[in-house]
């Protein structure tokens, strides 16, 4: 059967409540935006598939609750993002200043070699701004991650964001599979599998 | 002889002296003797004597001679005297008479003039009554009273004109009197036509004012006394004269119909045409004229639908002209008649039936309608009043309120869309008593434990619950509004309530909420809260039902029939809970369309597909998260996941897409269903039965375990069998997948020619044609 996709990237949202998470998701995977604030409940996803140098690349992309209370249930699902969004507010210094403590989590909970990238979402609304834009890129620098600002609402930079994570994934993980696995012919490896960490009963009653 | 001649002589003189003439035979006898001598002798003495007398005498009277000579000639002057006194005395005369002469000449004129006039007078006095009537006659006409001017005519006609008919005027008038009638005819007509225009023109203020009067006396009637704030409108310009009145507005407040509107014409008319005896042509033109107008009136405006001016227009006019014709029935001494008047209703009452039909089926604007109700009402209500049937426009009525709860229904799809795009989906949170009165002022909510927590606290639904049922609220009260004074039993007050209520939540509300479950933006969550959501509006449903019975003041319950739960809310819950697992059901198609199974792989991997691990964390996540949620709600969710990833993976294996399937891909699958049945058992959401998710899993577990397990032989031999390890397992199902696995093996380990794969193989062969059979047979049962 052939396959709909070459490559599934599993990308993760996080930030705090209200920086504008599900609208940036939604504007990617919908080209739309939805005016009334609807805070996200647990944990939910969007797909869509992209083309980079001519490969199907399926973006599974986990938006998260910001919200303190659903933190139990949003970082089991940093281990397996192989891309995070750290998104915040560029109207809201608090919302900037917790992005530390974003990085904090990913640290503890996602697998060390996640490609992340910072974006200061609502440049539309400059007029209103806290952060400037020039913090955010220090910011960026500082952790040696890519930067740009970002709206959702007006549709700006959400589309290059996503494209520009999903390439550095891919020269990650392609980089990475030539060093360990010379190109040889037969059926492609599959993406996924080199960041497989077997979470489940099953594989762990094996190893027994 | 001497003496005797002496003697002859002597007589002959005194012949001569006797006689003066004729003398001649005297001369001849004296001639004729010879004697002449003696006789002249005798003569001469006689002279002689004579003279000697005449002498003595001369001298005897001469002095009185002389007297008288001077007498004489006294008399002669005297005379003359005489004469020229007399002279005088004529000419005086002739003087006086000739003054007496003119006078007298004066006065026979002027006796003649006398004479004269006194005939004149006399001919003029019977001339005059003619004249004075034909004037009079002139007059009328001119004042258009025609009645009395006929009767003049006929005064002129039979009673003065015979008298002087021998005038050339009076022919003259005798001619004109047949063009006078027809005149008459004609003038009266034309003011009939007059009047009818008018009539025309007026009846829609005739009906305004009786539709006025009406609802004054609605307004009065029951001993319910509004304040009528309203100004007076100005009274209604005179229909002839043009003017208005301008004596008050008591006295408009009395104004009849017909007292603005002069029906004298029509009285008029119909006298003259009954003295000239075609009543029955008046009759017909009356009618007919009337009949023309009635299509006209009748004729509603063609936007009318536009607005209640134009319904107002044409009610108005319809009610003014049927009034009119109420009151030439009632006074027109049978110009219009009962049956007459009847039959034009007849037919007039299902044009207007039409019209209010058609043109209200535009409306979309409810206020609109209500205000056409009210008109309609107070139509029938005037009507009613003036005798006609108004049955059929109260049926219109019942349309009318058919249409009009369609139009609230459509006017609360965008107030539902409305609340359902602000609405968050999100419980309602209070931070203060103020907040919590606040929503409790809205919507009843009880729950003393709720009551009993502290501030800042979570209502368990949105703000969507009291916004729709403030919203439900409103929708009754305009439904109710529709029902006020349509003299609907409460019964049918009730009914349509139930009916209306019915269709706004079970087909407007869950519309709406359908077209909410179309829009990708909703998530899980969300549907959930607008199940939890559902259920309080149904709880609450029992006060919309006292909502009714205090504004019907019907004491029962039930208007609404919502008593035995469910119905009204419900419809909207279904279809929650469905979208529940459908969006549940879409998120699960998008995991497995990640699906990315080498369907040739020689070894399974050892652990589970990540597209399985991912969406058994999604559905553990999802499940913990329904916390709120009633649990058969989250029971049926669960239970149609976990249906659904059985049916996927089946229908997986099964596809004609893949042609070919390795055994130790199959293994791999079976490792993932594995998976999924370890996520079954473990309870995901409370209150499951035990085992009852794995019930789902059961077709694609013993399709495996058959494969797993290569045990065709018993297989084969429990098939049919109640209790059988593999009885869902169905012949075809099995060829499919057999089949695919005859293509792998075919491609890997064409080469081996083991005497083992030979077996292998020809074993194979054997169960597919076993299989066959089976397949056959069952078909055949």
């Amino acid at each position: 059967m052939a396959k709909t996709y070459d490559y599934l990237f599993k990308l993760l949202l996080i930030g705090d409540s209200g920086v504008g998470k599900t609208c940036v998701l939604f504007r990617f995977s919908e080209d739309a935006f939805n005016t009334t604030f609807i805070s996200t409940i647990g944990i939910d996803f969007k797909i869509r598939t992209i083309e980079l140098n001519g490969k199907k690349i399926k973006l599974q992309i986990w938006d998260t609750a910001g919200q303190e209370r659903f933190r139990t249930i949003t970082t089991a699902y940093y281990r397996g993002a192989m891309g995070i969004m750290l998104v915040y507010d560029i109207t809201n210094e608090k919302s900037f200043d917790n992005i530390k403590n974003w990085i904090r989590n990913i640290e503890e909970n996602a697998s060390a070699d996640v490609e992340k990238m910072l974006l200061g979402n609502k440049c539309e609304l400059n007029e209103k701004r806290q952060v400037s834009k020039e913090r955010g890129e220090h910011l960026a620098i500082e952790y040696g991650i890519k930067f740009m600002e970002t709206s959702a609402k007006a549709s700006i930079n959400v589309e290059e964001a996503f494209f520009t994570l999903a390439r550095d994934i891919k020269t990650k993980m392609e980089k990475k599979l030539e060093a360990s696995n010379p190109p040889k012919g037969g059926h492609q490896l599959k993406a996924t599998e080199p960041n497989k960490k077997p979470t489940n009963w099953f594989s762990k009653c094996s190893f027994l | 002889m001497e003496e005797n001649k002496s003697q002859h002589y002597e007589l002959f003189l005194q012949e001569i002296e006797g006689t003066d003439d004729y003398w001649g035979p005297t001369f001849r006898a004296i001639y004729d003797g010879d004697e002449d001598q003696k006789f002249m002798e005798l003569l001469d003495a006689r002279i002689k004597a004579h003279d000697r007398d005449i002498e003595r005498m001369c001298n005897f009277h001469y002095q009185g001679f002389i007297d008288s000579i001077r007498e004489l000639l006294q008399v002669r002057s005297q005379a003359k005297k005489l004469n020229s006194e007399v002279v005088e005395l004529n000419e005086a005369l002739q003087e006086s008479a000739q003054k007496l002469v003119t006078k007298t000449e004066e006065l026979v004129k002027a006796r003649k003039v006398e004479s004269n006039i006194a005939a004149a007078i006399r001919s003029l006095s019977l001339c005059l009554p003619v004249l004075t009537t034909y004037a009079k006659l002139q007059k009328q006409m001119k004042e258009k009273r025609y009645y009395p001017a006929l009767k003049t005519l006929e005064q002129l006609e039979h009673l003065y004109l015979p008298r002087v008919s021998n005038y050339r005027f009076s022919q003259q008038m005798k001619e004109n009197i047949p063009k006078l009638r027809e005149n008459i005819k004609e003038a009266s007509m034309s003011d009939l036509k007059d009047f009818l225009e008018n009539i025309r023109k007026f009846s829609q203020k005739i009906g305004e004012v009786a539709m006025k009067h009406t609802a004054e006396e609605l307004v009065c009637d029951p001993g319910v006394i509004r304040k009528k704030k309203k100004r007076h409108a100005p009274p209604p310009p005179n229909p002839f004269t043009g003017e208005v009145a301008d004596d008050g507005l008591d006295t408009e407040e009395d104004l009849s119909a017909q007292d603005l509107i002069d029906f004298s014409p029509i009285y008029r008319c119909l006298h003259i045409y009954t003295v000239l005896k075609s009543r029955n042509d008046f009759d017909t033109y009356y009618r007919k004229q009337r009949k023309q107008q009635a299509t006209l009136v009748l004729q509603p405006p063609t936007n009318m639908h536009e607005s209640i001016e134009g319904y107002r227009t044409y009610l108005h006019s319809v009610t003014g002209f049927f009034v009119v014709e109420d009151h030439v029935l009632n006074t027109g001494n049978g110009l219009v008649t009962r049956s007459y008047l009847d039959d034009l209703w007849g037919l007039s009452v299902t044009k207007i039936v039409n019209a209010l039909r058609t043109h209200s089926a535009y409306c979309t604007d409810a206020t609109l309608m209500l205000k056409i109700k009210n008109l309609i009402m107070l139509f029938i209500t005037t009507l009613r009043n003036y005798g006609y049937s108004v049955n059929q426009i109260f049926e219109v009525l019942h349309e009318v309120r058919d249409h009009y709860n369609e139009v609230l229904m459509q006017r609360w799809v965008g107030v539902f869309r409305e609340i359902l795009d602000e609405e968050s989906f999100l419980p309602v949170q209070v931070n203060n008593q103020e907040e919590y009165d606040n929503i409790l002022s809205t919507f009843p909510f009880q729950d003393s434990t709720f009551e009993a927590m502290s501030f800042p606290k979570r209502f368990p639904f949105s703000p969507l619950v009291p916004n729709i049922y403030q919203q439900v609220k409103e929708f009754i009260y305009a439904c109710l509004k529709f029902s006020e004074d349509l003299n609907l039993s409460q019964g049918e007050v009730d009914d349509m309530m139930r009916k209306s209520t019915n269709l706004l939540l079970t087909r407007t509300f869950t519309g709406c909420l359908s077209s909410l479950f179309r829009k990708p933006s909703l998530t899980l969550m969300q549907v959930v809260q607008i199940i939890i959501d559902t259920r309080y509006l149904e709880d609450a449903t029992v006060y919309l039902e006292e909502f009714v019975s205090n504004i019907t003041g019907s004491p029962g319950e039930g208007q609404l029939g919502l008593r035995g739960h469910g119905h009204l809310f419900g419809v909207a819950r279904d279809d929650a809970e469905k979208q529940i697992c459908d969006k549940l059901k879409q998120k699960l198609d998008e995991f497995i369309e990640l699906e990315n199974y080498d369907w040739l792989l020689v070894e399974p991997k050892g652990h589970a597909s990540s597209f399985v691990t991912d969406l058994i964390a999604f559905l553990q996540s999802t499940f913990a998260s329904f916390t709120n949620l009633p649990d058969e709600v989250a029971q049926v969710a669960c239970k149609s996941a976990c249906d659904h990833i059985a049916r996927s993976i089946l229908a997986l294996m099964l596809s004609e897409d893949i042609k070919q399937i390795s055994m130790g891909a199959l293994q791999q699958i079976n490792l993932d269903t594995i998976q999924c049945e370890q996520f079954a058992a473990s309870e995901p959401v409370v209150g499951l039965e035990e085992g009852c998710l794995l019930h789902y899993f059961a077709n694609l577990r013993q399709l495996l375990d058959l494969f797993m397990s290569w045990d065709w032989p018993t297989y084969f031999h429990d098939y049919g069998q109640e209790n059988s390890k593999y009885q869902h397992v169905n012949p075809n199902m099995a060829i499919v997948l057999l089949e695919k696995i005859r293509e792998a093996d075919k491609k890997t380990v064409f080469s081996v020619l083991k005497k083992s794969e030979r077996d292998k193989k020809k074993l194979l062969e054997t169960v597919l044609k076993q299989l066959r059979q089976l397949a056959i047979t069952a078909q055949q049962q």
